[in-house]
């Protein structure tokens, strides 16, 4: 355990490196947000709530959900295991003496820490400007989202390494890579589950969706300590699953590596 | 002790083939064909604790692929490793801490970082102790003359200094054997022989074994006191470097300059390699005849300057190779 934390703060020195291209992707992040907030205020022009969400709510929904997708934007998880198994450079990574899965998402969340903590409070500043406080979050129900936020942010990495395994099998994971994260957009973001057809919104409530996007946007909006439970447990499920997939998909993938001779 | 043991190590590749234009493009994915490429097939040798012995080979010839299995990176599809009493494939990790490895052509250092931040990390990754960590490289700082560059980010410093920080981020833990895959590969000669007479010194002092693959015959000269070369994924000669030269260099070379043109035909024994104005080169088979006899049949009175030398090693090796090639 001890190596790994120092693999984060390893990672952490690197990442402040290069963080002065974080506030470029500021500028994408806010100018998405106006673009959604206008779009649903006209969607809202003729009533004060769809399906239970206010538009300040559902103007909330969508930057925290977002604020998980761009904070967990980490290129550790996609482009960088990709390119290790692609390259042969994964021959340096696996003959160290740490398990290169949990290498790769304590980089993955060591580098995406930083991203998380500055797109909270981007969006938070832009909540309070655009629409004003969420209505009834207390100091208790915010400190206890926290650690919800945190797993939601450690399950997208998992999901993306998970993804990025397939290297060792096709070509280019880059379009598995951008299915997910458009079906997190569309399914996770943009609408609520409450928004969809009740047989959809029950299917999406057992995907990877509700762990990594719904659930912890809408404890932030509406906590209470069962809502809270269920998403926690449902997370550490989640992870559990994942961790059994990954170890699966890695094991596989190790003996069939072909690393070209140099 | 035998610090490394192969027995009959075989691995074989499936590579896939694909035709000529779109059509085969087309093909290819609807279905593919594959081919297999045996890149090892059925070595055996083994390897004391504290030799140094060079693994050659052409390009292709399965050094790379040993290399990689003998440090647990890819499984062998036949055959026994054992290194200091682990298996690679099934003890990865406990193998990693005896271990050090350094591929020229891959990077493992944190660019953004400098090399100090680089041998704390690798330093905390092989449990080595804060204190530790500081002596060595505090040791390796001297050794290299990392001075002027260990706080300076990776990516910033020239090829050979970042050469040497990767052996010396491969050393943090001081392994006890260090597999080296082409470490001097577009190096300067200086750094070159920094990097030799240290790793020397390394053999020397602290007794790890090194297991050497590299093209610069430089390297294998003057470090190794063994010799397996591979080709075709077969071991065509595991001999002492004494060995090698003593079956392969009972050739000389005799370069002279005349002072008039002469006319020479090869005879038994000594052949015309180079004959152009006043100057010849003459190869000379020391199994058939000796060099004074050379000299005898350019006239010693009609010679300005002479220069007799060995056949370079290079010249050896690559016909060792060439005798090999299937």
């Amino acid at each position: 355990m001890k190596k790994y934390l120092y693999i984060m703060k390893t990672t952490f020195n690197d990442s402040i490196q290069y963080i002065s291209s974080l506030f470029i992707r500021f500028i994408g992040f806010a100018i998405t947000m106006s673009i959604l907030l206008s779009l649903w205020t006209f969607i809202y022009q003729d009533s004060t709530t769809i399906n239970g969400y206010t538009l300040k709510e559902m103007f909330w929904y969508l930057l925290l959900a977002e604020t998980i997708t761009f904070g967990s934007n980490s290129p550790v998880a996609t482009k960088e295991v990709k390119n290790c198994i692609k390259s042969g450079n994964i021959a340096y990574q696996i003959n160290k003496p740490y398990h290169y899965i949990i290498y790769s998402i304590s980089k993955y969340f060591a580098d995406t820490l930083i991203r998380f903590i500055a797109f909270a409070i981007i969006s938070t500043i832009l909540g309070l400007i655009y629409v004003g406080p969420i209505d009834n979050v207390s100091l208790i129900s915010f400190v206890s989202c926290i650690p919800i936020f945190l797993l939601a942010v450690l399950i997208t990495g998992m999901i993306k390494v998970l993804i990025s395994l397939t290297s060792f099998w096709v070509e280019d994971s880059h379009p598995f890579q951008m299915i997910y994260s458009k079906f997190i957009l569309i399914f996770g973001i943009f609408f609520p589950i409450e928004m969809f057809p009740k047989t959809i919104g029950n299917i999406l409530r057992y995907t990877p969706i509700y762990s990594v996007s719904y659930g912890p946007a809408k404890l932030m909006l509406s906590f209470n300590s069962s809502f809270f439970l269920n998403i926690i447990i449902t997370q550490i499920i989640t992870i559990i699953i994942i961790s059994i997939i990954i170890n699966i998909v890695y094991r596989r993938g190790v003996r069939k590596l072909n690393v070209n001779g140099g | 002790m035998k610090a490394i043991e192969v027995k009959n190590l075989s691995k074989t590749f499936k590579t896939k083939v694909k035709e000529t234009g779109l059509k085969g493009s087309l093909k290819a994915i609807i279905k593919p064909k594959y081919n297999t490429k045996k890149a090892v097939n059925n070595i055996s040798f083994s390897i004391e604790k504290g030799e140094i012995i060079a693994f050659i080979g052409p390009n292709g010839a399965g050094k790379s692929t040993t290399i990689k299995m003998l440090t647990g990176i890819l499984f062998p599809t036949k055959g026994e490793i054992n290194i200091m009493g682990i298996n690679p494939q099934h003890n990865r990790k406990k193998l990693a801490y005896k271990i050090g490895t350094v591929f020229g052509q891959k990077e493992q250092l944190w660019i953004h970082l400098t090399p100090y931040d680089n041998f704390k990390f690798f330093g905390a990754i092989y449990d080595v102790p804060e204190q530790i960590i500081n002596k060595r490289i505090a040791e390796y700082k001297e050794i290299f003359e990392l001075d002027e560059f260990i706080n300076t980010p990776v990516r910033s410093l020239s090829l050979g200094q970042r050469m040497i920080c990767e052996i010396v981020a491969s050393l943090i833990h001081e392994p006890s054997i260090l597999f080296l895959d082409e470490p001097t590969i577009g190096l300067d000669p200086v750094i070159k022989e920094k990097i030799r007479v240290f790793i020397k010194r390394l053999n020397k002092e602290k007794k790890t074994t090194i297991f050497l693959t590299s093209h610069d015959v430089g390297d294998i000269e003057k470090l190794c006191k063994r010799v397996i070369i591979v080709n075709n994924g077969k071991i065509v000669l595991d001999d002492s470097m004494e060995n090698l030269k003593y079956h392969y260099l009972n050739k000389k070379i005799v370069e002279a300059k005349m002072n008039t043109k002469i006319n020479l035909t090869d005879v038994e024994g000594i052949s015309i390699i180079k004959d152009k104005d006043y100057n010849l080169k003459l190869e000379v088979d020391l199994t058939k005849k000796n060099i004074s006899d050379a000299i005898k049949l350019l006239n010693p009175d009609n010679i300005i300057d002479i220069n007799i030398s060995n056949i370079p090693l290079e010249t050896i090796i690559s016909s060792i190779y060439k005798g090999t090639k299937s």
